[in-house]
């Protein structure tokens, strides 16, 4: 057995019994908030599972969409549907002070590599860029998937973009509509 | 034996799928907060994800045509998601109640 094998069985065995598991968390838990928390984790060993198959891609998209568009729109529908009164929590002022302390050193911090990696082009992240070129022969099945998205699957790409475009401005209606009715 | 187990082919993508399928469908059928059953429905939804991909991989490596589905499917439950959650919105706003039980209307 070659050593590539023994990655794929140890990330076949390891990330899929990772999604088993709270996947059954997930139907099990109480609340639901804790439901979203291991589906976000379910979803982002899956994407373990893509990447060993060799979909990167996929993976990259299972993360954007599942593993962090997905929760955000739950996240707001329990936000939304919350049946006692939202309590607003205020940070005490030595709480605040910390916190507006360490958020400025990391901003001085980000704007003074920005400017010093800026100036000396020649820097060392540069050199490290220009030695590790990415290889053509890496992009395969990217270059596959796009050819293959953006040649033969062209018509239904442009409809699926109706699609998604017909649901929001359908949702939005949908909302004005009921909000008429009610007044 | 331990050879077998150690040499990943497509039965054990498939198998795993039809797992997180049946739990999918279990969580489904089970739970009553709409929320968890949309949840329930994406874990169904990953499942033919994977199946997709599986497929693709192992007898498709040329075109890769199931990597393409499974990205139109993702965007699919997207949406469905998307639409599934405004109208629990609108149902909550009418019931006062995340019980799918209470939501007696939608009935045909």
């Amino acid at each position: 057995m070659s050593e590539a094998e023994i990655i794929k069985s140890i990330s076949f065995y390891g990330f899929g019994l990772l999604v088993l598991i709270f996947s059954i968390l997930t139907v099990f838990a109480k609340k639901v908030i804790y439901s979203i928390i291991f589906a976000v984790i379910a979803f982002f060993c899956t994407a373990g599972i893509f990447f060993s198959l060799g979909a990167d891609y996929n993976a990259v998209v299972q993360i954007a969409v599942y593993g962090v568009a997905v929760p955000v729109i739950l996240l707001f529908a329990i936000m939304f549907t919350s049946r006692s009164e939202a309590k607003t929590v205020y940070l005490s002022f030595t709480a605040r002070f910390f916190t507006g302390i360490i958020s400025l050193a990391l901003f001085l911090m980000i704007i003074w590599y920005s400017i010093k990696y800026a100036v000396h082009l020649n820097s060392s992240v540069v050199v490290f860029f220009a030695k590790n070129k990415i290889d053509a022969a890496g992009l395969d099945s990217i270059y596959s998937i796009s050819n293959t998205l953006y040649v033969n699957y062209r018509l239904a790409l442009f409809l699926f973009g109706i699609m998604i475009l017909t649901v929001i401005v359908g949702l939005s209606v949908l909302n004005i509509i009921k909000e008429q009715r009610r007044g | 034996m331990v050879n077998n187990l150690f040499n990943i082919s497509l039965y054990h993508y498939l198998i795993f799928s039809l797992v997180l399928f049946l739990i999918g469908m279990f969580g489904a059928i089970v739970s009553k907060h709409v929320i968890k059953i949309l949840i329930c429905l994406e874990f169904m939804l990953t499942a033919v994800n994977v199946n997709f991909i599986a497929f693709s991989a192992y007898c498709d490596s040329s075109t890769l045509k199931g990597f393409v589905f499974s990205l139109f499917y993702t965007s699919v439950g997207a949406v469905e998601i998307a639409v599934a959650l405004v109208i629990f919105y609108l149902m909550f706003r009418e019931k006062k109640s995340i019980n799918i039980e209470n939501y007696t209307e939608l009935k045909g």
